[in-house]
């Protein structure tokens, strides 16, 4: 491979992933993040088991939800006839399962971390049922942004359900992950090392923006250890 | 006017207000005065439609406010304002934590900028407008409270506990405060206190609570200084009076 061709190709890796994970990580939060929020919201029957169930699927293997999906997508599946298997497409569904949980798990126990009392000046103000969702959905922006940087690291460093649904195919479904994989298992460390050293900046960056965001006009949040006290 | 009439609560076996009648008429300053735990917070949750009670009436301007419906009841609480015993703020700045009411009032944005600073330099806090409310002390805390309470302009006034976090010196411009909202602008003033030389600087009626039973009620002088009941000179005197 020439130099042309190297930085061809790690361009395309590159821009596969986050564009993958991008997709998946928006798309989830779209969806996770109101269901996270009514879950904090209301009470209901079955919501102890609910939430258990979630808890539990946030520690989902990512090769059993890759190998899952495999299986629907293929020829015999039940999602077989859309031909999405070995696609960028499948990636993207891979993450978008596994970024379901940890969203709406995390924004939940934000939602619920919202003091009462708060609840309670926010109707005794005279607030609307929409009005009090917005505040208390705003108190808990922290945990919630929180909840999509915390699903963004798992999914832009996930590699086995990619592998599984996408393929590995260059050009195509080559992601940083199955990229470091593959140069790996063929003696290339050069090149798996600088696709890892490519993964860790560009989370960096993008971590780095996601928590000043979270940080921005409030400074560092949580207990503090008093200075000077042994 | 605002007016309970025999209201009763209980939270499972324990009863916590055992038919309970309050008048506050504006321009009059109401105190509930008791120990802990006799219901006086309580009777505050249900004027402001934060509790139902088990049975009772109460009327805002000779209106049942039981009966309201939903839209109704948000109105009612948008005419009157509660400050907690303990301070409930916001994750945002102070300016923010004192304008939320007037932007939940959909109040136009710089009506309400003029307000929210006259209600922070009121409690002395507008030196602090851009701080975070969660880096106020304990006694700013509660008069950030009283100016978010203050600023939507309410016709009543419910206050629990309002000077129980405050020094000498933050209690006086509290108290100024609540005695220019009742003389001035005729508001309903409720507040409760377990602190009988605040309940007689501050109060022109006052209602004796022990153990969710009103025990005697009047006019502030006369209970605080001739009190009818001996339970009531006991309290005023210091004394334990429980069981």
């Amino acid at each position: 491979m020439d130099i042309t061709e190297i930085f061809y190709e790690v361009i395309s890796i590159t821009a596969l992933s986050f564009r993958v994970t991008g997709i998946a990580i928006a798309s989830a939060a779209l969806l996770a993040i109101p269901l996270g929020s009514l879950l904090g919201l209301f009470d209901f029957r079955g919501k102890r088991v609910l939430v258990t169930l979630i808890n539990t699927l946030m520690g989902l293997p990512p090769v059993v939800v890759g190998l899952i999906l495999y299986l629907t997508l293929s020829r015999s599946g039940a999602l077989g006839p859309l031909d999405l298997l070995y696609t960028p497409m499948a990636m993207i569904m891979a993450q978008f399962i596994m970024a379901i949980p940890i969203i709406m798990g995390l924004s939940y126990s934000a939602i619920s971390a919202v003091p009462q009392r708060l609840v309670e000046r926010t109707i005794s103000l005279g607030a609307t049922r929409n009005q009090l969702v917005i505040v208390i959905i705003r108190e808990a922006r922290v945990g919630i942004l929180a909840s999509i940087v915390a699903a963004f690291g798992g999914a832009i460093s996930e590699v086995g359900a990619i592998m599984l649904v996408g393929g590995n195919i260059r050009y195509f479904t080559r992601a940083l992950t199955t990229a470091i994989v593959l140069y790996t298992n063929m003696g290339e460390f050069g090149m798996a090392i600088a696709l890892g050293l490519i993964l860790l900046s560009t989370s960096f960056v993008i971590n780095l923006f996601l928590t000043y965001l979270q940080m921005k006009d409030q400074g560092t949040r949580g207990p503090k250890l008093p200075k000077g006290v042994d | 006017m605002l007016r309970l009439r025999d209201v009763c609560k209980s939270f499972g076996t324990r009863e916590i207000l055992r038919g309970i009648s309050l008048e506050a008429e504006g321009g009059r300053i109401s105190c509930i005065i008791g120990p802990n735990g006799s219901g006086k917070t309580t009777i505050l949750r249900i004027a402001d439609l934060l509790e139902a009670p088990d049975a009772g009436e109460i009327a805002f301007n000779g209106d049942d406010v039981l009966a309201l419906g939903p839209e109704e009841r948000i109105e009612y609480r948008r005419r009157m304002a509660m400050v907690f015993q303990q301070p409930a703020l916001y994750d945002l700045s102070v300016y923010d934590n004192v304008a939320i009411g007037l932007r939940i009032r959909g109040i136009d944005k710089v009506v309400a900028g003029k307000r929210v600073e006259e209600a922070l330099k009121a409690v002395n806090l507008y030196d602090l407008r851009s701080a975070r409310a969660h880096s106020l002390s304990g006694g700013e805390a509660q008069r950030l409270c009283l100016a978010g309470a203050m600023v939507v302009e309410p016709e009543g006034l419910l206050l629990d506990e309002p000077t129980a976090n405050l020094d000498p010196a933050n209690t006086i411009i509290v108290e100024e405060i609540i005695r220019e909202y009742a003389s001035v602008k005729k508001g309903i003033v409720v507040f409760t206190t377990h602190n009988m030389f605040e309940a007689k600087r501050l109060a022109d009626r006052i209602l004796f609570l022990m153990e969710g039973r009103a025990i005697e009620e009047g006019d502030a002088a006369k209970v605080l200084n001739n009190p009818k009941e001996d339970m009531t000179a006991r309290f005023l005197k210091g004394e334990m009076v429980f069981g």
